[in-house]
């Protein structure tokens, strides 16, 4: 089915399961999704996304239904995106963040949905930037999205969100780990969850040593306690989201992101569809086997041999076509 | 980007034995589909919200305490107010041949009892899919 104007409209009048039907469309990139995408631009209202990511089992999604009760409370209209990862073998996944958000998932000014990253390594999946869009133009305040369990370099969270929670538990390493770089850098406020456990002092400690050795930063970075199993520390936690967003807002920087994101995603998008062009090229394409099978048996290296291709693809998808289509 | 069939796994009512659930659930995932489990005791409320919000294929439903008849109920009452007729919906656990046949005539596609192979489960379920998006 392409692009279907009555599905908009319902969309358009707050309907929910227009929503998740048309973040389908657009997930698994349907026929027409673009359309709904060009039509819901004009209806972004700038939603505030804040991005939760860090180790598997630290409590994220358990935090998010704290922080994300917290928001209601005060009047908020609240999206969650939650990612979780896919298998490399079958591409199926089990989706389990929804079983920590209890009570608030039927609040009429909630919205969740699962994600599976779909073989995505970057810590979120391919369409979540376009679930965000979808869910501000839906008219949510605020956008929670939840990365899967990262470990050091899933850092894709940092392109899509105004602000990055990097959540920590107390003994997940020493202060070598802390000085590497990933996801330690990306964070805009740290949250040491499980608080009430050993170590967490020194976890602290040794978070604070790291953000002060970083003189890349003129924002100060806030690291928060908290405890989301009993929801010790949530409001501070809040708090210190918000006063990033201040900041962000304060000193331009929140409109100077957001045009960068803007581009961003169009360069990669971009990227995405010249590997597509090429990759479909190379299934069939018999000058493409030729330089291949050189390759496989060792006839001609690697470079040499990518060297040729580039220029026969460049031929043969770029130079020819665009001629083509002056003349045409 | 491939069609990928995403399923509910629900546990509606107060019993806590989610082992069959989630050894479904990973049989599912094993088969390639998308499965979003929800946890235990959810009521049948929240169990059609989410299949609203994550716009599923199908709901499957375990069931072990005995209110299968009431809770299928709801839940398919549920799915009628809000005309919702693209959701499969099955269900597994011990649930008696008499109210199997109840539950068919409410409109539950199928019921799966103890020892159903779960590829079968599986299979069934790619075979009776009603949406197409």
């Amino acid at each position: 089915m392409s692009f279907d104007a009555a599905l908009l409209g319902k969309f358009i009048n707050g309907e929910k399961r227009a929503c998740a039907r048309i973040i389908s469309i657009v997930e698994n990139r349907r026929k027409g999704f673009e359309e709904y995408l060009k039509q819901l631009q004009p209806r972004a209202r700038g939603a505030y996304v804040i991005g939760i990511t860090g180790p598997p089992g630290v409590g994220k999604s358990t935090l998010i239904n704290r922080l994300a009760a917290e928001l209601l409370k005060d009047g908020n209209s609240v999206g969650v995106v939650a990612v979780d990862p896919s298998s490399p073998f079958t591409g199926g996944a089990v989706l389990g963040d929804r079983i920590r958000m209890g009570e608030i998932s039927m609040n009429s000014r909630f919205y969740f949905r699962s994600l599976s990253s779909r073989g995505n390594l970057g810590g979120l999946s391919e369409a979540a930037s376009d679930v965000v869009r979808i869910l501000d133009a839906f008219g949510k305040d605020v956008i929670i999205v939840e990365t899967v369990g990262t470990g050091q370099n899933e850092v894709d969270v940092i392109e899509s969100c105004d602000t990055v929670v990097v959540v920590l538990m107390p003994g997940t390493g020493d202060d070598i780990q802390a000085q590497k770089a990933g996801i330690l850098e990306i964070g805009n406020v740290f949250a040491i969850n499980k608080s009430d456990r050993d170590g967490a002092e020194r976890t602290l400690r040794e978070l604070q040593t790291m953000l002060h050795m970083n003189p890349m930063s003129e924002y100060e970075t806030r690291i928060v306690m908290t405890k989301s199993n009993i929801g010790e520390g949530i409001s501070d936690l809040k708090d210190a989201i918000l006063s990033h967003r201040d900041y962000l807002n304060g000193t331009g920087k929140m409109a100077e992101k957001r045009s960068a994101r803007n581009v961003n995603e169009m360069t990669r998008l971009i990227r995405a569809k010249i590997i597509g062009k090429v990759e479909s090229l190379m299934d069939s394409d018999r000058e493409y086997m030729k330089i291949e099978g050189d390759v496989r048996g060792g006839r001609l290296d690697p470079h040499s041999a990518s060297a040729r291709l580039l220029e026969y693809i460049d031929d043969k998808l770029f130079v020819s076509k665009s001629k083509g289509e002056r003349n045409g | 980007m491939d069609r990928k069939i995403k399923v509910l796994i629900a546990k509606p009512g107060l019993d806590g034995h989610d082992r069959g659930a989630k050894v479904v659930a990973r049989a599912f995932r094993d088969a390639g589909f998308e499965v979003i489990y929800t946890g235990l005791r959810q009521t049948p409320e929240q169990i059609v919200n989410a299949a609203v919000e994550e716009d599923v294929d199908a709901i499957g439903v375990s069931i072990l305490s005995g209110a299968h008849n009431h809770c299928f109920s709801e839940i398919m009452n549920l799915l009628k107010q809000q005309s919702i007729e693209d959701i499969l919906v099955f269900g597994g656990g011990i649930i008696p041949e008499d109210d199997v046949k109840f539950l068919k005539g409410i409109g539950v596609s199928e019921i799966f009892g103890p020892g159903t192979p779960t590829d079968d489960t599986v299979k069934f379920v790619r075979a009776n899919l009603k949406k197409d998006n």
